[in-house]
């Protein structure tokens, strides 16, 4: 049951086309869903004419230790998935990262550092990310200049109790795919900032389940990309009482397609689950286009479950608002649309990354 | 936490017994042989003694229908369907040559719907609304004929229409939903029995409400309504329908297509009450209700607004939709679907924003009890062209007992930047505090939980016209009997 | 300083301004008063500048300039300020961030250079404190989830802060609390001096007690009905509009 998947092929077909082809083969995942990737174009032909600027992370290099050729020990992935608990849906980019490829691992355990750095940018093998002390340790995920094939992916194991914080640069990118796995084990906590800019193809896809009292946040932010960014989610709920808490802002303009699809899934033993999700997108003109498909996938009676979807241009009263003040139109745009987007930003723990990711965000609005 | 075990217990106590339409009646039925051919659409086609233009665009789309897989979008278990197994046309004898008056029709079936509420004779007739009653395959009778023809109004059972205007049908059959849609609405293209017609002139207000009762009598037996809806410029019409089947042990199919079309600045409001058999506890039997229903708001200015209230059938497949190609035009989906027991629902709307200042609302209301799966799946799509679009969706889940499942499944598309597309969801299980209050002043944990789900539902039923509010109100309330968790 | 003449304004067709005339020099308090949706507010957006109101008809001069052909934020800059009956809530920015872009912003436009940082951060903290507003408020999102009368002390305190020519106070009593009512009229007569006009807009003569207009004038259907002095308020307060409008 080897299954040979390449991202190459699809680049002159549809996914969805692709996708029928292997459920044909008899895919060993069932429950392949094709809606998850009802927007995605993974085909798209990159623009080859858009300079992409370099981003400055030697600031980020200065305060953190970078543990990117720590990760080396070989791990056996497959076997120990099944401790995952996928019940339900597989991932296209899932089966691809699996399939004829090696996985090395790091223990984030053995650094006492607090701020950690891990340039993904050159790693072609699946990185298995561990950690089981309870000290809040920051892990900045930096991705940047590549051309992927084939996805980047991560497979992250929370223990008992540990936390974790996640900054995810995915910057200047011809083309980059991300898979992202994530198990929460009891009390385990995780915070997940991705800032998705400079792009011109991307797709980033999080998965995430979520044990007893676990609690799982994941912001994202979307600016500045300028063809196809695609954010795919699936947060699932296995046990009692844990929560999640999703927000993804997108500005789309200059002829981009941004897309978000993110679903919360809660087991019918998951009781007591907290699910909040959001996503909003502010579109600025008519060539661009913003899709967007929250779901709610429900078992379980007593939860508080809520998501709640926009799109829109920036608001006019608010502008006028401006100008009454002597504000001119143009600086009040840049203050609205930072205004947009500072609740990622204000969500990252750490003071030195936030900092960093504020200055960032202002060169790529000026 | 209690209260709400002890009323599941109660309503476990209730059976689908309940089901207070399930009679059946006992009428002389003329029926051709089961299966789906081009003999039968050519049978049903000369029992109505359709022109031969009707016959073509018949088989033209049973062709298509051959062609077109099983639409897979919905998350729905939906077994293997056995065309061939199922008869597509019966009716009573006793309507085979149509009753000139009343008095000629068969007793049984005007007690039929003397039963379910619908008096159909004319001292009896419910004031303010006019019935077109139909029996299986055929339209039974139509109340308030004269008023409504001196005022230019047109509302007769499509199968007539098709003969005495047919220069109408020919323009508006099929011009909203292809008959290459998808296979239901192929299905239905070609063997599409009876259902209304409705042509509301230039200018003119239709002073009554007019309404379908649909009655699926006979076993086996399919029912393929088709209506059609025409508001001319600046006209307005309400329009009800209202369904019942008696209980059967096997299931039986459902496929509706029903049209609107609202030209310049008119208004076409469209409710529904479903109560098809849903099956009984172990999720034997039941309708599946295979409905695709679409309205264009072609006109500028022009108006479409479904309300429905969906508590029966095994099986609930429907997306009532609105194509806003005016300038102005605006949507509107109200509805509440109950799933209780074995049911499955996948309902929802779309709104596609074509005109400019286009606006549409979304309120919808899921409840899903008992083992039953309910989902809402909508798409708001705004068209590049749709400058200051604005769409408001608020879908809201609640959960009773830990078996069902509630899902939102809302798409959103939008390519213009001067629009607004705003999307709230939210999931819940019936609230203990307010449960817990309303039997403390008395109430038993079933009749609170009525009153409290009717308020979860109040946004919408509003909406329904008043004599119909009523009814839906305790329809809300019985088809949580036993399911209540 | 302002001289608005026969102005007619219609929005979505539907006429709300009707043939007003108002001249106010410099120096003066001018009140203005009427039922409710006479055109009062209606009158205060055409005069700062918000698109969607169509004038059919009329000119508004305003220290020699075509008002009329200014943009809104060219009119703010030129020292025209309106404090709204309904301030706006802007999630995500800071109200301390909020004044200084836009004391900077007419800055600019006078050509003068950007505040620096330490100086404004006083300034804001003197005006804050004479209008009794904390500074754990300015640093909140700019009148989000502030009270009624917090964001009416909020517009208050950006007036003082840009010091405006010519200030429209559209019904800032409403909402404020007496202490809060007496705090902002101070605010407002400190302000005043011989080179600035208020245009006062509001429905209680209490307000009138704190800041003594000059002029009184009552507004009925999209015209000015009466003028008068103080005395005009008081008479107003005894007989109500009704009666009034009938004696003019
Ligand atoms: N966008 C609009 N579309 C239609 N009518 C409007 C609009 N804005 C204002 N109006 C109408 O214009 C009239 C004047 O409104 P305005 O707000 O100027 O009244 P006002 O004198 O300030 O009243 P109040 O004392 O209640 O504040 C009202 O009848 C109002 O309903
Ligand atoms: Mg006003």
């Amino acid at each position: 049951m080897e299954l040979v998947l390449n991202l190459d092929k699809i680049q002159s077909e549809s996914v969805s086309q692709y996708a029928k082809d292997i459920l044909d083969n008899q895919n060993p995942y069932k429950n392949f869903k094709i809606e998850n990737y009802k927007y995605a174009q993974l085909h798209k032909e990159v623009k080859s004419e858009i300079l992409l600027r370099d981003i400055n992370f030697s600031k980020l290099l200065d305060n953190t230790k970078n543990i990117t050729s720590y990760i080396s020990n070989p791990f056996d992935l497959t076997t120990n998935l099944n401790l995952w608990n996928y019940n339900n849906e597989d991932s296209f980019f899932r089966v691809s990262s699996l399939v004829k490829r090696e996985t090395k691992s790091v223990n984030l355990d053995t650094f006492d550092d607090r701020n950690l750095f891990l340039d993904i940018s050159q790693i072609n093998e699946n990185i298995h990310i561990s950690k089981s002390s309870t000290n809040e340790v920051n892990l900045i995920i930096f991705n940047s200049k590549s051309n992927d094939e084939y996805p980047k992916s991560i497979f992250l194991d929370l223990s008992n109790s540990s936390k974790l914080n996640v900054v995810h640069y995915n910057v200047s990118n011809n083309k980059s795919f991300l898979y992202f796995e994530t198990n929460l084990q009891d009390n385990s906590y995780l915070n997940f900032v991705s800032f998705q800019s400079d792009n011109i193809h991307t797709r980033n896809e999080f998965y995430a389940s979520l044990n007893h009292e676990c609690n799982f946040d994941l912001y994202g932010l979307n600016i500045n990309n300028y063809g196809v960014n695609d954010n795919y989610s699936f947060i699932q709920h296995l046990k009692p009482s844990s929560s999640s808490r999703e927000i993804f802002k997108s500005i789309v303009e200059k002829g981009a397609i941004t897309n978000f699809q993110g679903k919360i899934y809660v087991d019918s033993i998951a009781q007591k689950t907290d699910g909040y999700q959001m996503s909003r997108s502010l579109l600025l003109d008519d060539i661009s286009k913003a899709n967007n498909k929250p779901e709610l996938e429900i078992y379980a009676d007593d939860v508080k479950c809520s998501h709640g979807s926009t799109v829109s241009k920036l608001d006019d009263e608010q502008i006028y608002y401006f100008k009454s003040r002597g504000i001119d139109s143009e600086i009040a745009k840049k203050i609205l649309k930072k205004a947009f987007i500072v609740e990622i930003i204000e969500s990252i723990k750490d003071d030195m990354l936030k900092n960093y990711s504020n200055e960032l965000i202002e060169s790529l609005l000026s | 936490m209690a209260a709400t075990e002890q009323t599941i217990k109660q309503v476990n106590t209730l059976g689908s017994s309940d089901y207070k339409y399930g009679f059946s009646t006992e009428v002389d039925e003329i029926r051709p042989p089961k299966g789906l051919n081009e003999e039968i659409i050519k049978f049903i086609s000369a029992q109505k003694d359709e022109p031969e233009w009707m016959l073509e665009w018949r088989l033209n789309a049973f062709k298509v229908f051959n062609k077109l897989p099983k639409p897979q979008w919905a998350k729905l278990n939906i077994p293997e369907i056995d065309y061939q197994d199922c008869y597509y046309y019966s009716i009573p004898k006793s309507l085979k040559d149509k009753p000139k008056s009343l008095d000629e029709i068969d007793p049984e079936i005007l007690k039929t719907y003397e039963k379910l509420g619908i008096p159909l004779k004319e001292q009896k007739m419910l004031s303010g609304i006019a019935v077109d009653a139909v029996f299986d395959s055929v339209s039974v009778a139509t109340t308030y004929k004269k008023q409504l023809s001196d005022l230019g109004i047109v509302f007769c059972s499509i199968s007539e229409a098709v003969k005495t205007h047919p220069e109408l049908v020919k323009k508006y059959l099929g011009s909203v939903i292809p008959v290459s849609d998808h296979s239901f609405a192929a299905l239905n293209s070609a063997v599409f029995t009876d259902g209304s017609f409705i042509y509301i002139p230039e200018g003119v207000r239709c002073p009554v409400e007019l309404s379908t009762y649909f009655r699926i009598n006979a076993m086996n037996t399919g029912q393929f309504e088709r209506t059609l809806i025409i508001a001319d410029k600046d006209s307005y019409v309400s329009y009800l329908e209202g369904c019942t089947a008696p209980m059967r042990d096997e299931n039986q199919l459902h496929a509706a297509n029903v049209e609107l079309v609202a030209l310049d600045n008119a208004e076409i409001k469209y409710s529904t009450v479903q109560n098809w058999y849903p099956g009984d506890k172990e999720g034997k039997g039941g309708i599946y209700n295979f409905v695709t229903k679409r309205g264009a708001c072609r006109g500028k200015n022009s108006k479409i607004s479904w309300t429905q209230v969906e508590t029966g059938s095994a099986i609930t497949w429907k997306y009532p939709s609105c194509i806003l190609q005016g300038d102005n035009s605006k949507g509107e989906f109200y509805s509440v679907a109950i799933t209780n027991n074995m049911q499955q629902a996948d309902t929802g709307t779309k709104m596609i924003h074509i005109g400019k200042n286009t606006s549409s609302k979304i309120i919808s209301k899921g409840i899903s009890a008992g083992k039953a799966n309910n989902t809402y799946r909508g798409l708001v799509n705004i068209l590049s062209k749709a400058k200051n679009a604005r769409n408001f969706t608020q879908c809201d889940s609640l959960l009773i007992g830990n078996q069902c499942g509630a899902h939102t499944v809302p798409y959103i598309e939008s390519s213009n930047s001067d629009s607004m597309v705003e999307h709230e969801a939210t999931t819940s299980k019936i609230n203990e505090d307010q449960l817990f209050y309303c039997q403390q002043r008395g109430l038993n944990s079933e009749d609170a939980v009525g009153l409290i789900v009717n308020g979860f539902c109040k946004e919408v039923l509003q909406h329904l016209p008043m004599e119909f509010a009523v009814e839906a109100q305790k329809l809300v309330a019985i088809s949580l009997e036993g399911s209540v968790g | 300083m302002l001289e608005i003449k026969n102005l007619h304004v219609s929005i979505e067709e539907k006429k709300i301004i009707k043939g007003l005339d108002l001249s106010i020099n410099k120096g003066e308090v001018h009140a203005l008063m009427g039922p409710n949706g006479s055109g009062k507010s209606t009158l205060s957006y055409v005069l700062s500048g918000k698109d969607k109101y169509e004038i059919n008809d009329g000119t508004i001069d305003y220290n020699g300039k075509n008002l009329l052909e200014l943009d809104v934020d060219e009119r703010a800059n030129e020292g025209l300020f309106l404090a709204f009956q309904y301030p706006m809530e802007i999630p995500g920015v800071q109200t301390s961030f909020f004044l200084k872009t836009a004391i900077n912003s007419k800055r600019k436009y006078l050509g003068q250079s950007e505040m620096d940082a330490l100086e404004f951060a006083k300034l804001m903290k003197s005006k804050a404190e004479e209008l009794n507003i904390s500074t754990e408020m300015l640093k909140r999102d700019l009148n989000v989830n502030y009270s009624g009368g917090e964001k009416k002390k909020q517009e208050i305190l950006q007036m003082s802060m840009l010091s405006p020519k010519m200030a429209i106070l559209d019904e800032t009593d409403s909402g404020l609390d007496i202490d809060a009512l007496r705090i902002v009229s101070e605010g407002v007569n400190k302000l005043r001096n011989n080179d600035n006009s208020f245009l006062v807009i509001t429905h209680y003569q209490r307000l009138l007690n704190y800041i003594k207009p000059d002029f009184v004038h009552i507004i009925a259907d999209g015209k000015i009905v009466k003028s008068g002095d103080y005395s005009l308020a008081l008479e107003l307060e005894e007989k109500g509009y009704e009666e009034i409008s009938q004696t003019a």
